[in-house]
């Protein structure tokens, strides 16, 4: 099936490519310069191996990965609107919605990107604002050899022998906001009724060593082995198993709650051919099973992928996707600020 | 060399005064260079002593091994029949003014003065009477709220002796304190600073390049070359009797001839014969022993 | 020729040219500061008088933002907590660095030379990099926690992070160079016979510092305090990440609202008030030094 499609997606695209005005030889975005906010290293390695460089090669088009923050980007993009500065950016779920606010994307439809057809159904959040490439789940993540019972849920972080070993994101990290919504609706809350949450997070204050925005700095903590229990993406609870930390996944009974990361095709770029050509081939199955690969992240389209490499993401398969929760991010997004500030003053 | 300063003491009292400062094969060498090589000398109690010679001989380098700033190479260094060259400049009865006078800028000249009194632990109004006793000795007692920067550079000489004083210091170092001084002033200041170290009759050792101050202020002169006591005498003595072609060359104005020793007399190279019994001339030996290289005429 | 004419002359040779010239010789400068600075912190202060919470086509003029931050309890105590931080890391900056700085001051050329170029370089690492080093530094496999264990003065390794002793060192040693350099350049012009004139004077070594060169650095010391307090006071990288959640500073905070609540009016009126503290520090600090000069 794999194959199959792959094949059908290069006669796509040679189709287009024929169909083009003839201009002998010329290829149809040579001079073409894409801008788009990169997510750092392998990410991007990876994205211009499947992505930037068969179009290149296909079709002349550049593209540049700009440093810095998705939230970065998605800032100086809503700055600038008549000007911005990227064709495409890059962000996760959170940040979609100011951008859907500040009516900056571009719908994406099938007819100009032929691709969305394989994305998993019922995964977009926001309709046909944004296009999903890789979900990112919140998992617990505990050191197999400084913890004796196994860790099943947010709630079992709160347990005594877990005293001056947790570690958490704060809500800076949607991670954060992943396990505090866990814990809502785990309690009888929810996004309007957070309180349940607090409750719980106040049960396990006592076993914090530090709450943290940086994904980097939670890792490390883990890794010196300053905290041994804690949540964390499960691409990134891979990467330490991978490196040999006796770092165990489990998906918590409370549910796999995610965020997906989304292209999000500008308003106002002087290129929109390119953009959708750049955004069909960023949804084919070599780009997404790539990713998938390399990151352990879930995939958001039908793309096979092998066994090995299934069973590490948690939420592959009919059975995983059935475990994914999806949430309102624009409600989240209008709360979000009381809950910071309502962790900063309870959690400190 | 180890000398034995209480014993020097003892047995001088017998004799006569102690020396309130004694430097005995005192040396300071840096890697090759010589600063200072074997200098004795005894200063007895109230004497004025010149170190005298040209910049680089050593003096000022004397001054700071006695003031206790340089460690000597080798040699000891007695102030008043106590062995100091181990001890820090804190510990050593001296008190010393500088070229450069380094009042204290964020002091007022009365502070300045009470400086090394608040140190030793002298009661509040002990102090003060000390420090207008001072200075008014200096003649600046009107201006003890004002700021050093604020002094005319003689004023700020006074402060400084002043200071050097308050303490009633065994032994005053001087260290050029005119030559940062218009000619006229200097003069002026010179007798100024004479009178009232007479006055009080403090030892003081007294560090210039100015053969003409040495001579008007010493009781006794050292001249030094290179590291070397050329010779130490009273003003009188250095001036007439120069010990060496050195010492008459640069005190006072002279006028020297080469020439050859026979027949009891002295005969320059253009021809002119001075007898032996004849004064007032002086005869300087020369590297070789026929060669008599100078003489030294009176004053010219 | 008398001195009106010499004067006329001057004058006719100056100039509108000369009268000027200064002006295009600092317009450059003036320029980049006008449109990278003044600007910037104008629009600032603009922002931070926004009504509402958007950051975007915000309009209007209130002053919701200055009381929401000014009469809660939390802010102000943050706002204390921030400038008791930046004491503590500009004393111990001035307790770590005025000995270092003295000894530069008075070193030979050839030294301080050295001695320099080893106090700048760590100012050339990217700060993300230091805080991480801290952290594996003070981490429970770290070097201060094997040295205390193999020393036998404790059993097993401690928890030396996230607290706030572990923020004041950290950010001691990011700042520490500014505190140097200030004393470093003050004690430079102290002449260094006036410390004999005070060991002369009966004074040990601990009287001379205490009476001569503490007072005649005091300018330098006093740049340096200001220097490293309004560094510290604006750190938000050292304290998320050495501090975690129980240090809690203001420049957090600020980063908090404007990067990821995209509330910018907020933000903007604590970076106001915290630039008002600070600027006033200076100010007062300033004035000081030009009543004191030397």
């Amino acid at each position: 099936m794999q194959t199959r499609r792959t094949f059908l997606v290069s006669t796509v695209a040679a189709g287009a490519v024929l169909a083009a005005p003839a201009i002998v030889r010329a290829k149809p975005f040579d001079n073409v310069t894409l801008t788009l906010n990169g997510f750092g290293g392998d990410f991007d390695r990876i994205m211009k191996e499947t992505v930037a460089d068969p179009l290149k090669a296909e079709t002349g088009l550049d593209v540049t990965y700009a440093p810095g923050g998705s939230s970065a980007a998605v800032a100086k993009t809503i700055a600038t609107p008549d000007n911005p500065p990227f064709d495409i950016v890059l962000c996760d779920s959170p940040s979609v919605p100011e951008l859907i606010k500040a009516d900056m994307i571009d719908p994406v439809t099938p007819d100009k990107v032929p691709n969305v057809a394989n994305l998993l159904p019922g995964l977009p959040e926001f309709g046909q604002h944004g296009v999903p490439f890789m979900i990112s789940s919140s998992v617990i993540t505990y050191n197999t050899e400084e913890t004796q019972t196994p860790i099943a849920s947010y709630a079992d972080l709160a347990r005594p022998d877990l005293e001056g070993r947790v570690a958490l994101f704060n809500l800076e990290n949607t991670g954060g906001v992943l396990y505090l919504l866990a814990m809502a609706e785990a309690n009888g809350g929810g996004i309007d009724n957070i309180d349940p949450a607090f409750a719980a997070l106040e049960r396990i204050k006592p076993n914090i060593v530090t709450l943290t925005s940086s994904t980097v700095s939670l890792i490390q903590l883990f890794e010196q082995r300053e905290a041994t229990a804690g949540a964390l993406w499960n691409g990134r609870v891979f990467a330490m198993q991978n490196a040999g930390q006796p770092m165990a996944m489990v998906a918590p009974s409370e549910g796999i709650y995610s965020l997906m990361s989304y292209y999000n095709p500008i308003k106002g770029t002087k290129h929109p051919e390119a953009v959708a050509t750049y955004l069909n081939k960023a949804l084919s199955d070599e780009a997404i099973g790539a990713i998938a690969n390399f990151f352990r992240y879930g995939p958001t389209t039908t793309v096979d992928l092998p066994k090995a490499v299934a069973d590490t993401i948690i939420t592959f398969g009919p059975e995983g996707r059935a475990k994914i929760k999806t949430l309102d991010w624009t409600k989240i997004a209008e709360k979000r600020s009381g809950w910071i500030e309502r962790f900063n003053r309870t959690m400190a | 060399m180890k000398v034995n300063f209480e014993d020097v003491s003892d047995a001088g009292s017998a004799k006569q005064a102690a020396p309130i400062l004694r430097l005995d094969g005192l040396s300071k060498h840096y890697g090759d260079v010589i600063a200072v090589e074997d200098l004795s000398l005894d200063v007895a109690d109230g004497e004025f002593v010149s170190l005298l010679g040209p910049s680089g001989c050593g003096k000022t380098t004397t001054l700071r091994m006695v003031a206790g700033f340089i460690k000597p190479t080798a040699g000891r260094i007695g102030i008043a029949g106590k062995d100091v060259t181990a001890l820090p400049p804190y510990k050593r009865d001296t008190g010393m003014v500088f070229q450069n006078y380094a009042l204290f800028p964020h002091m007022t000249v009365a502070e300045n003065v009470a400086f090394g009194l608040e140190n030793l632990g002298v009661e509040r109004s002990e102090r003060m009477t000390r420090v207008h006793e001072m200075l008014r000795m200096v003649e600046l007692d009107h201006l003890s709220d004002r700021r050093p920067a604020a002094l005319s550079g003689g004023q700020q000489q006074r402060v400084a002796l002043a200071r050097a004083l308050a303490l009633q210091p065994a032994l005053l170092l001087l260290d050029e304190p005119f030559s940062n001084l218009d000619a006229q002033l200097r003069v002026r200041l010179r007798e100024d600073m004479t009178r009232i170290i007479e006055r009080i009759g403090v030892t003081t050792l007294f560090v210039t390049h100015d053969q003409e101050e040495a001579l008007a202020l010493s009781d006794r002169i050292v001249v030094m070359s290179t590291g070397r006591v050329e010779q130490i005498g009273s003003p009188g003595e250095i001036y007439e009797r120069p010990s060496s072609r050195f010492v008459a060359d640069f005190i006072g104005q002279c006028t020297i001839l080469d020439g050859t020793c026979a027949d009891a007399a002295f005969r320059s190279v253009n021809g002119l014969r001075l007898p032996f019994e004849a004064p007032p001339w002086r005869l300087f030996a020369g590297a070789a022993s026929r060669t008599c290289t100078g003489g030294r005429g009176g004053r010219s | 020729m008398n001195s009106s004419s010499v004067a006329a002359r001057g004058t006719v040779r100056v100039g509108p040219s000369g009268r000027y010239a200064w002006i295009a010789l600092t317009a450059p400068l003036a320029i980049v500061l006008l449109l990278f600075l003044v600007v910037p912190i104008l629009s600032l202060l603009r922002a931070s008088f926004f009504e509402g919470d958007r950051s975007f086509n915000a309009s209007g003029v209130s002053l919701e933002h200055y009381l929401r931050f000014l009469t809660d309890s939390y802010y102000l105590n943050v706002m204390l907590d921030t400038l008791g931080y930046g004491l503590a890391t500009a004393l111990l900056c001035l307790v770590l660095g005025f000995p270092t700085g003295y000894a530069l001051a008075r070193a030979k050329p050839h030294w301080r030379r050295w001695g320099l170029i080893i106090i700048i370089l760590p100012l050339t690492l990217s700060l993300v990099i230091v805080v991480f080093g801290w952290l594996v530094v003070l981490g429970r496999q770290g070097l201060v926690n094997q040295v205390l264990v193999f020393t036998g003065l404790i059993d097993k390794p401690i928890r030396l992070l996230f607290n706030s002793p572990a923020v004041i060192i950290v950010l001691a040693q990011q700042f520490l160079p500014f505190m140097v350099l200030s004393v470093m350049s003050v004690v430079g012009h102290i002449d260094p016979t006036l410390e004999q004139a005070s060991a002369n004077l009966r004074a040990n070594r601990w009287t001379t510092f205490r009476k001569v060169i503490v007072p005649l650095s005091l300018p330098g010391i006093l740049s340096g305090l200001t220097l490293v307090f309004v560094l510290s006071v604006s750190a938000f990288i050292t304290p998320r990440l050495i501090g975690g959640h129980r240090v809690q500073m203001l420049g957090s905070l600020i980063y908090e609202q404007i990067i990821v609540l995209l509330n910018w009016p907020f933000g903007a009126a604590m970076s106001a008030v915290l630039f008002t503290v600070t600027l006033t520090i200076t100010l007062i600090v300033n004035k000081w030094l030009k009543s004191h000069p030397g």
